[in-house]
């Protein structure tokens, strides 16, 4: 039904099998990278339709970093091609939700589009996903 | 620590001398006062031929003395912290000394060894007992003791002239050797003893002193050292917690996909056992999720974000609209009073959301099907109060007092819901405590629970 591209970015090998089986299941392409770095490489290579990014990787808060990297506004920057991609944040649980940051009130802070607590829903993320994907056409 | 023991010992001693001898120039200042008002009463109420003069010269020598021992004080205490400690034995040693003399002075115009004055000794007695070492009172004493003895035989070989205040004695006794014998023996004696009782208090009290700063010290010590093993601990806790998160987190992720379908065809048996499991894993993770908000500030690491104004109304909402589910499953009637204005508290948003979501879900959990919450925000001068009242479980009077301790959980609370760590309430209670707020619990047994929590405004 859809072969959108997806780009997981998370150094827990187990946690991106459990997104990627409900997203294969429902179509979606999946690719992944286990750190910031290849992270930011794939997405310049491949400008996947959606990236899932974890925080917390090798440091507290690389995916802060990737997230700032791919929506640089610097006119030179290499990830130019990146910033229109939605990117959807996993955040573990106590890392924590609904008043402290949204993403409707903290857009500027944090340039992501929308967040997934761990342990992962199925249906939520597939949800998430599909919201973003259709937005972004 | 340790080195610092004498130290603090010594200086917490030593300005108690500093303060006793400050009381001492106080006393002076009311001594004077007394000498000039007695003599003034003896001279012209009571018509006693005092010698007003020389009595009114002392007390202006005793007052300009009085002067000079505050500048003195003054002066050494501006020059150097520790020359000023060192001082103030040999300062209280001199201010009695001079004392001792203007005294004796005192004794001669109002009579030499007939004086009634001469009781007066005893205090200083007593003063130098309170300021100064055993010895040093002693020596003091003696002192006092030959001033009398010298100034008693001095007047009875007349080489000092005798003053006779006739209204007291008519007839002049000083010179009756006898008299003067006893009243030196008996004078002697009660300075001696008076010295002997002061100082043997005096020391006591001192000894029980040193005592009680040594005591202090070691207790000290050993809170700090209790208070660093508890950092140690709840550091332990957050680094083993922080690391169960993970593989528990991607364990119940794995389990949803599974128990979902997505790895292919599960039996009902199978999907059975595996929400088994994620049952117990979402325990494991409310645990370590609890064991984080409770070690989070015992670590010293204050929590991400900062404090900010925050309206309790929209943190009631807040907390209601994600546990709305669970109230209509429960079939829970719902009331919400709220403040007419916003009720701004400054506070780190995470925080309130732990105490909203720990206090509304323990009310929510341990209501039963069709009862009622109720929740009232209230907005006075210096408080903002939150009301969190259920027609739920209750609490037995037994078990109100520990509900807060850690991982305490009732029977009848158990009994309702096998799941809960025990850790909500002490969460929350270590929270409102960093806001210097209040939480307090009334409930009754089997009807009801109201929880108020309020912090100043």
């Amino acid at each position: 039904m859809t072969d959108q591209k997806i780009l997981i970015i998370d150094d827990d090998p187990d946690i991106v099998e459990a997104m990627r089986m409900p997203l294969e299941a429902n179509g979606y392409k999946v690719i992944t990278a286990n750190c910031g770095k290849e992270g930011l490489q794939k997405a310049r290579e491949e400008i996947p339709d959606l990236i899932i990014l974890d925080v917390m990787m090798e440091t507290d808060t690389e995916g802060f970093h990737v997230a700032y990297e791919l929506r640089s506004e610097m006119q030179d920057s290499e990830y130019k091609n990146c910033r229109k991609i939605p990117i959807l944040m996993i955040t573990a649980i106590s890392q924590k939700k609904g008043m402290s940051f949204s993403p409707e009130k903290d857009d500027a802070f944090l340039p992501v589009d929308n967040f997934i607590e761990k342990p992962i829903q199925p249906k939520e993320l597939l949800k998430k996903v599909a919201e973003l994907v259709v937005n972004k056409e | 620590m340790l080195p610092g023991t004498p130290v603090s010992e010594r200086s917490s001693v030593e300005e108690e001398l500093i303060e006793r001898v400050l009381w001492f120039l106080t006393l002076r200042w009311i001594t004077v006062a007394g000498i000039c008002a007695t003599s003034l009463i003896a001279c012209f109420i009571l018509n006693i031929g005092l010698p007003f003069i020389p009595i009114l010269i002392i007390a202006a020598c005793i007052l300009l003395f009085n002067f000079v021992c505050i500048t003195y004080h003054h002066y050494i205490k501006c020059i150097s912290y520790n020359q000023y400690i060192k001082s103030h034995h040999r300062f209280a040693n001199l201010q009695i000394f001079t004392d001792w003399i203007a005294l004796v002075f005192l004794v001669h115009y109002t009579g030499g060894i007939e004086s009634p004055v001469i009781f007066y000794f005893i205090f200083h007695v007593i003063i130098a007992a309170i300021l100064l070492s055993r010895k040093a009172c002693y020596l003091q004493t003696s002192f006092a003791v030959l001033l009398i003895i010298s100034l008693s035989i001095l007047e009875y070989v007349n080489i000092i002239p005798h003053v006779q205040i006739k209204e007291l004695f008519p007839n002049a006794i000083y010179d009756n050797s006898l008299y003067l014998l006893s009243v030196l023996f008996f004078c002697i004696t009660s300075l001696y003893v008076s010295a002997y009782l002061a100082t043997s208090i005096a020391n006591q009290i001192r000894k029980r002193e040193k005592e009680i700063i040594v005591l202090k010290d070691k207790i000290t010590d050993a809170y700090q050292a209790l208070e660093g093993k508890d950092r140690e601990k709840s550091e332990f806790t957050y680094k083993v917690t922080h690391e169960l998160r993970s593989p528990l987190s991607a364990i119940q992720s794995l389990l949803k996909s599974i128990e979902e379908g997505y790895a292919g065809e599960v039996s009902e048996k199978a999907k059975e056992l595996i929400i088994r499991s994620e049952r117990r894993t979402g325990f494991l993770l409310t645990l370590v999720k609890d064991l984080l908000d409770l070690v989070t500030g015992k670590t010293g690491k204050p929590r991400e974000g900062d404090s900010k104004p925050v309206d309790i109304n929209e943190a009631v909402k807040c907390t209601l609209d994600l546990m709305q589910e669970k109230v209509k499953e429960k079939n829970i009637k719902l009331t919400v009073h709220t403040t007419g204005k916003p009720a701004y508290l400054n506070i780190i948003p995470d925080d309130l959301d732990i105490i909203m979501t720990n206090l509304i879900g323990n009310a929510i959990k341990y209501t039963r099907e069709g009862g009622t919450i109720n929740i009232s925000n209230i907005i006075t001068d210096n408080e903002i109060r939150i009301d969190i009242s259920d027609t739920g479980i209750g609490i037995h009077k037994d078990d109100i007092n520990k509900i807060f301790d850690e991982f305490y959980r009732s029977q009848n609370a158990k009994a309702t819901e096998s799941d809960g760590t025990g850790l909500g309430l002490t969460i929350v209670k270590n929270l409102i405590k960093r806001y210097d707020g209040h939480i307090d619990v009334q409930s009754k047994f089997g009807k009801g629970t109201t929880v108020t929590v309020s912090f100043p405004v």
